[in-house]
């Protein structure tokens, strides 16, 4: 089922009229791919990223060497890079996330996740490597929040020469990190909250934001209201975490939809399946097609991560 | 402010990501589904859904060329209606309600007081108009939004000659502050954004 109008732009699209001297058809084909995927717009050099050699890391060692083509860097954007807050026995949060890049790869979108690999026998993910609908798990061998985002970047731009049709790292943060003192600026512009929507939860996400905001003033919060029964639980208990982070931090929250209580959540977690192929029709399903889609809009209008 | 810069136009694929970065702050219930979206006989530059689901023709003028988006602008409404139901059909997941009717965001540097006039005539948020200004920033192309509100009235000036009610420059500057609340019309009631129904939460779908 298409989710994306973009998916069924051409059903719409007819004969396009360009200004120029190439052929309409060639050109209504080069106004579709834009249409398609704004990545695939010739970049300036003004907006292209600073070109910089990339260097091989250990983790990009880990999953296979880093391809070193400093020269293909300067054509594409890197992918945007989403961190997400998960402690190190936070099944449910990693499941999600794993399971929100799996549906941001149906979307046809390049979906990693990184994530440290500072537990070995951690029961947070399934064996790395590339995965269902070809997205990815990358476990790398950080420390901190500076290692962690230097590999995440790395990869945001090596994989970004792949993708199409841009894409998202999601990156695991261990919230001890957070709180280590001033955040790698540049990186850290984009984090998801998956916020259960009871009180205690939201005040503790609120606390998270302010720890966020503190650290670093420029980031972009996006918040997830997960195990809700209803849309207008999810509207109600978004309303007030945004509403007290607007009140006393100045901070405007961005919703990112909601994801539900649905008992196809825990087994597919418990087999470590991803819901979306286990049970298509599931509410749990739509619900993370949803965030997913809200997540890929957000990330094709960001140049940098 | 020194790693702020002025500086020449910047090409119309930049401009567009720009914006729609912006817009998020501006409107965090748009939520943006296509770009450089055909309609009649020019690409409408973004195509979003707004809070209750209607569908929003987002058009990206340069200085000079208001008149002629807001033609544009009038002429998507009248496309986007009828279409509206088969995008619904092809495109379920998208939150689109079939009953709301499509409404229009003009972007343009600097509008014409006959534009500005044009728009007056309009029922309200059918076609909205908002300033823009671009900069650069660490060397990333950013924008920043001055709202106007149609008044019905002629433009009182203050004493620096500007219209009283058109904000200065930068005034969206800060998203977070209380002036963007007071210059958006109207403040959204919600800033919640889901595609989903509680009927989509249902497990005997």
């Amino acid at each position: 089922m298409p989710r994306d109008l973009a998916d069924v732009l051409h059903h719409f699209l007819p004969e396009l009229e360009v200004d120029g001297q190439s052929s309409p058809a060639t050109e209504d084909a080069r106004a579709t791919a834009a249409a398609l995927d704004p990545d695939e717009a010739p970049a300036t050099p003004s907006e292209v990223a600073p070109s910089r050699r990339v260097e091989a890391t250990p983790s990009e060692a880990a999953i296979g060497g880093a391809r070193d083509r400093s020269d293909a860097c300067t054509t594409r954007f890197p992918l945007p890079i989403l961190g997400l807050p998960i402690g190190e026995h936070d099944v449910v949060r990693a499941a999600l996330t794993w399971n929100l890049a799996i549906e941001t790869a149906r979307l046809g979108a390049s979906a990693i996740v990184v994530a440290p690999d500072s537990s070995p026998n951690s029961p947070l993910w399934p064996e790395p490597g590339i995965g269902p609908l070809g997205s990815e798990l990358v476990l790398v061998p950080a420390r901190n929040l500076d290692d962690l985002y230097r590999a995440a970047t790395d990869l945001a731009r090596n994989r970004s020469r792949a993708s199409k049709h841009g894409g998202i790292v999601f990156v695991r943060i261990p919230p001890p990190w957070l709180a280590d003192g001033p955040m790698p600026t540049n990186p850290i512009r984009w984090l998801l909250l998956l916020a259960p929507s009871n009180r205690r939860d939201l005040d503790e996400a609120y606390e998270l934001a302010k720890t966020l905001h503190s650290a670093n003033p420029g980031v972009e919060v996006g918040v997830t209201i997960h195990g809700v029964e209803a849309v207008a639980e999810a509207r109600s208990a978004f309303e007030y975490l945004s509403r007290i982070s607007q009140e006393q931090l100045g901070i405007v929250l961005i919703s990112y939809g909601l994801l539900v209580d649905d008992l196809h959540v825990y087994r597919a977690i418990a087999a470590q399946r991803p819901i979306g192929l286990a049970h298509p029709q599931a509410p749990a399903t739509r619900a993370l097609m949803d965030v997913a889609r809200l997540l890929h809009e957000d990330a094709r209008s960001r140049t940098l991560g | 402010m020194a790693e702020l810069e002025w500086q020449g136009e910047p090409d119309q694929p930049s401009l567009r990501r720009a914006i729609r970065h912006r817009l998020r702050h501006f409107d965090p219930t748009l939520r943006v589904i296509a770009e450089g979206f055909l309609a009649e006989t020019s690409q409408i530059d973004l195509l979003a859904v707004g809070a209750e689901g209607e569908i929003v023709s987002i058009r990206i003028a340069a200085s000079g060329d208001d008149a002629a988006a807001l033609t544009r602008s009038l002429a998507d409404l009248s496309w986007l209606r009828p279409r509206t139901g088969d995008f619904l059909k092809l495109a379920p997941g998208l939150g689109l309600e079939p009953s709301a009717e499509p409404r229009a965001l003009l972007l343009c540097p600097d509008f014409g007081n006959e534009t500005r006039a044009a728009v007056e005539n309009l029922p309200r948020r059918t076609i909205e108009l908002l300033g823009y200004r671009y900069l650069r920033q660490h060397g990333q192309l950013s924008v920043i939004f001055e709202t106007w509100k149609p008044t019905g009235l002629p433009p009182a000036t203050s004493r620096t000659g500007r219209p009283a009610h058109e904000p200065g420059l930068g005034s969206h500057a800060q998203p977070n502050g209380d002036e963007t609340a007071r210059l958006t019309d109207p403040p959204s009631s919600s800033s919640f954004r889901t595609g989903l129904t509680d009927a989509d939460l249902r497990l005997e779908h």
